[in-house]
């Protein structure tokens, strides 16, 4: 049976601008609750009371309407009446589900008032009260449980846009993170693309995606052409904004003021002296902007790009400004763990938690490995934990400990008075770790002293457990290396991989300069600097001849040099399939594969029709350097297949050396590459340890033969020292 | 770089550049820092090898190849304690607070003496090298002349009169060799000493010497002063002596009747040779082996030193003067000015002068002289106090890295004979250092169980299945921690006065042939007492740690460890203080293989074998069925070839018991065991034992019955590998465990009783001293 239950109006649209948009405007939207968060498939709600949160981000550049939750619900049938769920919407009830044992699947729709969402993150709770009697009853009763079904349970709202003013400070809004689904750039250039212009590109590219968090964004090149007018006075005002010719769209336009003119206005050309940006609102009802970024010369629009990607949450209040007006954003420091340094919880943005109750939530600690700091073989991360629980706990209780939701170890918490540990010492083995973000986790399993039953009633009050912020965390030294090829790191932790996000260079080669190969690169730049938390700095445009240093590679296969083709692992056998490549790995590696290889034969030439091809090499010029192959058949299927790669579903699926996203697939297909090197600035004896650690038997059966050899021929030594010392003085 | 650079070729060079680039790999692979799991598997891996070539290297005959073997078994264990040791300094020295920083410092040094010390002991006995006796020529207008040395003090005339005895009749044309006593106890000073007691005693004991030396055929010196003690004695000696050679015998050094002819040949060979080391053979068990009744059963503590050690030091070179049973030539003495005296320990000292020289030294491994050991742990602790000061003092006087002439192998072998005396300090440490967690909470060793069990574990495991394959023979696992742990609280404050002042120790000389009467407790076991009660006490907080402190557990569980291995060694101590009477006065010499003989009685000759012998007396075996056993008391005759003078010997006899096969103490044991039922047949045994006193009436047969007792240097070879037995580690262990906790019960019920009865014999006194004042 379908109870539709309604329990509030739909949002009034009351800002008199909004009212003016037209209802073409308007999209619909119907997501499943699964794809919000990554939600567990199903929500499993358990005891007498529980309770769980799904966040629904809302941007400022939104406007939510008709908002409604289609709800899936399964209850235990030896629920009894009075048991129910309540749904809140940041707090405030939007509905009650009752459960009854007679009808354990419940379908609901219900509508949320739009009064009640707010821009940025609105929580969405379902609350559960579940009983089995309506007298004594056991709390640990396995029968108290309901589930939400994530996948079949879906919000369902239309968006509208909102206008927001069109001013420099307010690009982080414009570029909201919250802005829900793929979100497009049009990056428009002025006169010849050459690699100063491409650089510039490339530093909007990363203001725009570090100013969209996580949330991908996709960079769309066009070439900016100036509207061709019919009337006289519109030719020589043609700076006239509502003239331009870039329809529905957020707009960035580089270029030197001399190509810019067109845009500019006399007083804008003529400040435009010092490197400058400008916006305006565009679009029919001005819900869209238009940045220019432009100065003198090419150097000057490059400066002027690079300030946009470093201040992009720093500019000011105003629709225009040179850069020398523009203050630096302070760096956004993530909670890195560091080695061999105590951190205190505190400075990985921790803070005191205690928890209460039986089914206490995890406490959370999330930490940023960098990948160059992962490498080190040696020991433990060491927790050093100030700690406190209360008395009366049950001899069960515990708290487990999970690395990235692997169990590590567990506390006991076995003093029935309670205890407070002022350093309690966990050490965990440092390959728990990984490059990028991890997370600890500790689970509380708070159990009474007495175990309950029907008419036995269970004090929970007393249920407590505090982690305390300065609890600590020391890892032993770690050095910097990684054995390449592993474009998992690329996902996880970026680019470059070993060395300091802001400081170190990457080369971008393109092999040619057109729209699609231009668009991917912006994006793919995009993407890195997202990863890295931070700008590239000195990112730097040549030819694909010309690259040294970590390059990023981009364009189609028979345009990339040779050296570099047969240096890649495509090169290896010339242009053999993949797929015949791919049926060479040995027996154990296709026993663990968990990849499905393909079996037929395709030449990577056909394959590139419909796909894009990514490969990680050493570089062949410079050892410690990696080169990222990204290849496709043509520029356009290049920025189809960089944008879909970027999109959060596909980058996650990087790994080993060489990744292939077909445009008509929805997974990524990864393979070894054969040829492997490393990177790092790490000492010879680190990467010895390294090597140790990768091949342990033979390092150790390789230890005992120098052991043997030492001591023959210090065997031999001695003999030779003995017989000329003492020889013929009595020796035995 | 291991020879002198004028011997070393270019090919020399070339190899040592090869070696020294082997041993860096090794360093380098050694200070590898590994995840613990990757180290776990390596040490596995290390120590099982190990243990396989531990096992296969006894049985292997070719001299290279067991070399080899033994070199692997070094360097195996040796990478695992390096690598213990740079994983213990980069990583277990953590800073927490300023006492737990002292703490931990306090105790990584002790680690580092230990580890410097097992370096350099594996360096000394990498190859310990094997040495023959030198014949000597036919010819003896070649052989050099000797002069025998008896410096002596104030020990007993029975005693000096043995050792007298034994020297003059050494088998050396006599007209090359004179013997001397060096009495200091009779020098001018003594004798006009401000006590007329003493002096009338000096005056006494001089007299009696003189008579004695001219009765046995030797000359009496002494001197004015007694300046530089024994060196002092010595050097006053050579103004009066002019032999090519000169033979340093103690007072309770007996020598073998061929103790030249064994020695003397390296001399004519080998002119930069300037000195001959034999071993110091001891008849009579120290305190601590008499104490725990190990005597019989276990190696001598000292047997590492002269059956391995001083090896190992003469391959590089470096094996020292021990200040007796030892030869030197007289022109080499004479290029130092005599026998040195700048340290207490005036042999090594004299060695490390000459071996700067450039002179040679030999260690011959065949026990050529008899000796004693202090019977009481008192006279043990004072006799290595003063070995203890002179090494520090050489160490920080003469250092061996400062003195000219000397090779790189020698510097290296003196520093290890020198700073091993170091030992007190580290030892202390390790007896108090878990203490300081389980009662303070210093932290002082910054590491979980997984990477002790990795790092500490396997190098404990590696160092002990090394020792016990080089020294196993000779030292049993654990003894040299026992000893180490007796000595360490009396060393350590006379070295820490050596390091106020390194010229302040004054040469004592150490007690021997004391007798003991009764039982008693050594008086210096007050310090064992309180470290038990400490050790103890932190064993109960390490469990209640353990039992209460679930994040402690693991510390606890080490520190506890620690603290009840510290106890074992601490029962053993307190066993070992309990001072037993001594009943035998001179000690009884095994024959270890029967000696043919007979017993001349009533002009019959009935044949027998002689089982042990001493200064006083012999044990006998008769055959009954061949003739009738003498009757105790009777008077009888030993006659026997004797080896110690090469001809028959008869030695007047008193027969003092005849044990018969029913009171024979072998057969008593039998018929506990039959009855027992350990034993299948009772043996119907036809022979009996006699216990004979030696009863000489001319100087002839006192110098038979010392031919006898100690003249055969074959007798004593045979007693000097007879205990060299070998026992694993854990048996080792057990042992000691059980004879350590045995005789330290023993100790505390003596203690006991003592107290009570000193309590009752107090509560008497009291009762009668109140006793007039009630009436």
């Amino acid at each position: 049976m379908v109870l539709i239950l309604i329990m509030a109006g739909v949002t009034n649209l009351s800002l008199a601008e909004t009212s003016k948009i037209k209802s073409s405007f308007k999209v619909k939207h119907d997501i499943s609750l699964q794809s919000l968060q990554k939600l567990p498939q199903p929500i499993r709600l358990t005891g007498p009371q529980n309770q769980k949160t799904v966040i629904l981000s809302l941007s400022s550049r939104q406007r939510v309407s008709d908002l409604t939750l289609s709800l899936f619900v399964t209850n235990s049938i030896a629920l009894v009446a009075r048991s129910q769920m309540a749904v809140s919407m940041n707090g405030s009830v939007v509905g009650q589900i009752p459960f009854k044992a007679s009808q354990p699947e419940t379908r609901v729709r219900m509508t949320i008032p739009a009064s009640l969402l707010k821009s940025g993150y609105n929580r969405l709770t379902f609350s559960v009260a579940q009983h089995y009697s309506d007298r004594c009853e056991d709390p640990m009763a396995p029968e108290l449980w309901s589930e939400i079904d994530t996948k079949r349970s879906h919000l369902s709202y239309s968006e509208t846009p909102r206008v927001i003013e069109a001013l420099l400070a307010n690009l982080p809004q414009l570029m909201d993170k919250r802005l829900i689904g793929p979100y497009s750039l049009t990056l428009a250039t002025a006169g010849e693309v050459d690699d100063t212009l491409v650089e510039s590109g490339g530093f909007i590219a990363q203001a725009a995606a570090l100013s969209r968090d996580y949330a991908p964004v996709s960079i769309h090149h066009v070439v900016a052409e100036p509207a061709v007018f019919d009337d006289e006075l519109s030719e020589r005002e043609n700076t006239l904004l509502s003239r331009m010719k870039f329809g529905n769209k957020d707009v960035v336009l580089v270029g030197t003021r001399d190509k810019l003119k067109p845009w500019l206005g006399k007083n804008d050309y003529k400040r435009a002296e010092k490197p400058m940006l400008l916006i305006y609102a565009i679009g029919e009802y001005k819900q869209h902007f238009l940045l220019l970024v432009t100065g003198k010369n090419k150097e000057q629009v490059r400066e002027a790009s690079s300030t946009l990607a470093t201040s992009y949450a720093n500019l000011p209040p105003n629709w225009r400004a040179n850069v020398d007006e523009i203050a630096a954003m302070p760096a956004v420091k993530r909670p890195t763990l560091f080695s061999d340094i105590k951190q205190p919880f505190s400075s990985l943005g921790y803070s005191t938690v205690t928890r209460q109750g039986l089914l206490s939530e995890s406490i959370r600690l999330r930490f940023w490995v960098p990948a160059g700091r992962f490498a080190k073989p040696n020991s433990e991360l060491n927790l050093h934990l100030h700690m406190a629980y209360g008395s009366g706990l049950g001899i069960q209780s515990t708290v487990d400990i999970y690395l990235n939701e692997n169990f590590e170890q567990a506390i006991r918490l076995s003093e029935r008075q309670g205890a407070v540990y002022y350093d309690y010492r966990l050490p965990i083995p440092i390959n728990s770790l990984q490059a990028g973000w991890n997370e600890l986790r500790f689970q509380p399993n708070l159990l009474p002293e007495r175990e309950g039953g029907e008419c036995q009633p269970i004090y929970t009050e007393n249920l407590l457990l505090t982690i305390f912020e300065d609890s600590f965390i020391r890892t032993d030294q770690m050095g910097k290396l990684v054995q390449m090829p592993d474009l998992r790191l690329l996902s996880r932790t970026g680019y470059p991989y070993t060395g300091d996000r802001d400081g170190r260079a990457i080369t971008l080669a393109i092999t040619s300069k057109e729209s699609g190969n231009l668009s991917a690169a912006w994006t793919l730049l995009g993407k890195i600097a997202q990863v890295n938390n931070s700008v590239i700095n000195d990112l730097e445009s040549v030819e694909p001849e010309k690259a040294t240093g970590n390059i990023l590679m981009l364009g189609q296969l028979n345009e990339i040099p040779e050296f570099l083709r047969q240096s890649s692992s495509l090169g290896r056998k010339g242009w053999l399939s993949l797929a015949a490549e791919a049926r060479e790995q040995t027996l154990l590696e296709s026993i663990f594969e968990d990849q499905t290889i393909p079996t037929v034969d395709i030449s990577l030439g056909d394959m590139l029709k419909h796909s894009i091809l990514v490969n990680q090499f050493e570089s062949p010029q410079q050892t410690n350097k990696s080169i990222i192959l990204v290849v496709s058949e043509s520029p356009k299927k290049l920025a189809e297949g960089v944008s879909k790669l970027t999109s959060n579903a596909y980058w996650s699926q990087l790994a080993r050396g060489t990744a292939i996203l077909r445009t008509d697939s929805d997974s990524v297909l990864t393979y070894e590459s054969a040829n492997h090197y490393m990177v790092g600035d790490a000492s010879s004896q680190m990467r010895l340890a390294f090597i140790f650690e990768k091949y342990s038997v033979i390092a150790i059966i390789v230890t005992v033969l120098i052991i043997i050899i030492f001591a023959l021929f210090t065997g031999w030594l001695l003999k030779r020292y003995r017989m000329r010392k003492h020889g013929g003085q009595g020796i035995e | 770089m291991l020879l002198r650079k004028k011997n070393t070729s270019a090919a020399d060079k070339r190899h040592i550049y090869y070696w020294l680039f082997g041993l860096f790999i090794l360093l380098y692979l050694a200070a590898l820092p590994l995840a613990v799991t990757s180290q776990a598997y390596l040490v596995v891996a290390l120590l099982l090898f190990l243990s396989i070539t531990v096992k296969i290297m006894p049985s292997l005959k070719s001299y290279d190849v067991q070399n080899a073997v033994r070199l692997c078994i070094i360097i195996l264990a040796v990478f695992v304690t390096l690598r213990y040791f740079f994983w213990r300094t980069t990583t277990t020295m953590t800073y927490v607070d300023p006492a737990s920083f002292l703490a931990a410092i306090t105790l990584y040094l002790a680690e580092v003496y230990g580890i410097t010390i097992y370096l350099l002991g594996t360096f000394v006995n990498a190859v310990p090298l094997r040495r023959k006796s030198m014949p000597l020529p036919n010819d003896h207008a070649l052989l050099p002349t000797v002069d025998i040395l008896i410096p002596s003090y104030n020990e007993d005339l029975e005693l000096l009169e043995v050792t007298l005895l034994a020297a003059t009749q050494v088998a050396y044309p006599k007209k090359k060799f004179k013997v001397y006593l060096l009495d200091d106890g009779g020098t001018t000073a003594k004798r006009n000493d401000p006590d007329p007691r003493k002096a009338a005693e000096a005056q006494r004991r001089r007299e009696s010497l003189q008579e004695m030396t001219q009765r046995v055929g030797a000359h009496y010196l002494t001197r004015e002063h007694n300046d530089y003690a024994k060196a002092g004695n010595i050097n006053s000696a050579l103004n009066h002596i002019e032999g090519e050679l000169v033979l340093i015998l103690d007072a309770d050094h007996v020598p073998a009747f061929n103790i030249l002819q064994k020695t003397v040949g390296f001399f004519i060979n080998n002119t930069k040779l300037f000195l001959v080391q034999t071993p110091h053979f001891f008849i009579n068990p120290d305190p601590i082996e008499r104490n725990l009744n190990t005597f019989d059963d276990m190696p001598s503590e000292n047997e590492m030193f002269y059956s391995v050690v001083q090896r190992g030091l003469d391959f590089w070179g470096g094996s020292f003067f021990c200040g007796s049973a030892a030869l030197l030539r007289r022109t080499c003495l004479d290029e130092v000015g005599g026998i040195c005296g700048e340290t207490i320990t005036e042999d090594a000292e004299t060695a490390l002068s000459l071996h700067s020289l450039g002179y040679e030294s030999i260690y011959l491994g065949e026990p050529l002289i008899s000796g004693l050991q202090p019977e009481t742990f008192s006279g043990f602790v004072m006799q290595r106090v003063r070995w203890a000061q002179g090494m520090v003092q050489i160490f920080m006087l003469k250092n061996p890295w400062r003195l000219p002439g000397l090779t790189i192998p020698q510097r290296l072998a003196y520093t290890s004979s020198s700073f091993f005396w170091f030992f007190p300090f580290a030892r202390i440490v390790f007896l108090i250092a878990p203490a300081w967690f389980l009662f303070f909470g210093l932290q002082i060793y910054d590491a979980n169980m997984q990477e002790f069990v990795s790092y500490a574990v396997p190098h404990i495991v590696a160092a002990t299945m090394l020792s016990n394959a080089l020294f196993g023979k000779t030292r049993w696992p654990f003894v040299s921690e026992l000893y180490e742990t007796m000595q360490s609280l009396f060393s350590f404050v006379a070295i820490t006065k050596v390091f106020v002042n390194p010229r302040s120790p004054k040469f004592n000389v150490t007690p021997k042939g004391e007798k003991l009467d009764k039982d008693f407790i050594s008086s210096l076991s007050k310090p064992f007492y309180a470290l038990i009660i400490i050790t103890i006490a932190s064993i109960v907080v390490a469990i209640f740690r353990y039992l209460n402190y679930p994040e402690q557990a693991n510390v606890a569980m080490i520190t506890g460890g620690w603290a009840v291995f510290n106890l074992v060694l601490l029962l053993g101590a307190i066993g070992a203080l309990f001072e037993r009477r001594q009943r035998r006065v001179t000690p009884r010499v095994n024959m270890s293989v029967k000696m043919n003989a007979a017993v001349h009685v009533d002009k019959q000759f009935s044949a027998c074998h002689i089982f042990d012998v001493s200064a006083t007396g012999a044990g006998l075996i008769m055959d009954t069925s061949l003739a009738m056993p003498p009757e105790s008391g009777s008077e009888i005759e030993l006659v026997i070839d004797n080896p110690g003078l090469g001809q028959l010997t008869r030695i007047p006899c008193s027969v003092k018991r005849v044990f018969t096969s029913r009171n024979s103490p072998h057969n008593i044991v039998q018929k506990i065991l039959f009855r027992m039922g350990l034993l299948k047949r009772q043996e119907k045994s036809k022979k009996v034992e006699i216990g004979l006193q030696f009863m000489p009436v001319s100087i002839s047969d006192q110098r038979a019955i010392v031919a006898l007792v100690f003249g055969d240097s074959n007798v004593l070879g045979r007693n000097f590998i007879r205990r060299q037995r070998q026992r694993s580690i854990l048996g080792a262990l057990n042992f000691l465990v059980l004879r350590g906790i045995k005789y330290s019960f023993q100790h505390i019920a003596y203690l006991l009783r003592t107290t009570i009865v000193r309590l009752r014999v107090y509560r008497q006194e009291k009762i009668k001293a109140n006793a007039p004042e009630t009436t």
